[in-house]
């Protein structure tokens, strides 16, 4: 499943370190007006005691980039800690829709090193 | 039964002074009682006090739980504060943004022998080396003083004046146990 694809860590979006940091209401309210981000679509794993697949709705924070099928990208608002967007997919695709939503929320993207320890925290998060 | 606080980190000069100033506005309030009670986890705190409406926005549900009540907590170092439920902490480097391995994060949280030379977390991006406190903290922060507000769900205005009270900027961490 698409939704489902181990993505890159990129980097994230913040506004300051400090609380206020990002606004949560504003970046729900971004969601639907970008062309490029869809919601996050539900989960499926199966239920290690029935062995039945079931279904797990994703959080309404969350959204990915998507094309031709297929998740090149993510957006997860941060469980806790610094208001913030974690930023996670494709390095070409991704990167310039960071930037725009950035600079819809008052914020700045920040990139991560792309190299060793940079892929594995990617790749297992 | 989890149990959930609202945490207030901050990295301060003096914790105690500012962690007097805040308790003592908070009491002068009446958010909280002057008195620490066990409303707490496996420690002291203040009780909700008459005006705790103006703090939070379930104050029914509050008054009714336990733990309840708010909590200062001195780790008498710098601490990564994170929730214990799961969640992971990660830092990043301050010069050039490169995740620190996880294993090497856990490394430098371990408890310190005061009469050995600190140990710097080197970078495995740019080679930087500095204290693990100043890396960019995620999903956590780091700091010297922390008010735990137990099962409150902390109105904005009221974080705000917090911040007045402490002069000092934050992070919220969310608590769950």
């Amino acid at each position: 499943m698409a939704a489902e694809l181990e993505l890159l860590l990129l980097g994230w979006i913040d506004a300051g370190r400090s609380w206020p940091g990002l606004d949560r209401d504003a970046w729900l309210q971004l969601i639907p007006k970008l062309v490029t981000l869809a919601p996050m679509p539900p989960v499926k794993r199966r239920n290690p005691f029935s062995g039945e697949m079931m279904e797990f709705p994703s959080p309404s924070t969350s959204a990915v980039v998507v094309a031709t099928g297929r998740t090149l990208g993510q957006f997860s608002w941060s469980n806790t800690g610094p208001n913030e967007l974690l930023v996670r997919g494709d390095p070409l695709v991704v990167p310039p829709i960071a930037r725009e939503i950035a600079a819809q929320l008052k914020g700045s993207y920040h990139a991560v090193l792309i190299a060793g320890a940079a892929s594995g925290k990617g790749s297992n998060r | 039964m989890s149990s959930h606080a609202q945490v207030l980190v901050l990295r301060v000069e003096e914790p105690s002074l500012v962690a007097a100033k805040v308790l003592e506005q908070i009491v002068k309030a009446k958010i909280v009682e002057p008195i620490p009670t066990d409303c707490v986890m496996g420690g002291r705190g203040y009780p909700p006090g008459t005006r705790i409406e103006t703090a939070i926005d379930n104050p029914d549900d509050v008054r009714h739980v336990v733990p309840n009540g708010f909590e200062i907590d001195f780790p008498g170092k710098i601490e990564l504060y994170f929730p214990p439920d799961g969640g992971r902490p990660w830092v990043t480097c301050a010069a050039c943004r490169s995740p620190l391995e996880e294993d090497v994060l856990l490394g430098h949280l371990g408890p310190r022998n005061p009469f050995r030379k600190r140990k710097l977390a080197r970078c495995p991006g740019c080679g930087d080396e500095r204290p693990i406190e100043d890396w960019v903290a995620h999903d956590s922060a780091f700091g010297n003083l922390a008010f735990f507000f137990w099962s409150w769900h902390l109105r904005v205005d009221f974080i705000g004046r917090v911040q007045e009270w402490a002069s000092s900027t934050f992070v919220v961490v969310d608590y769950m146990l």
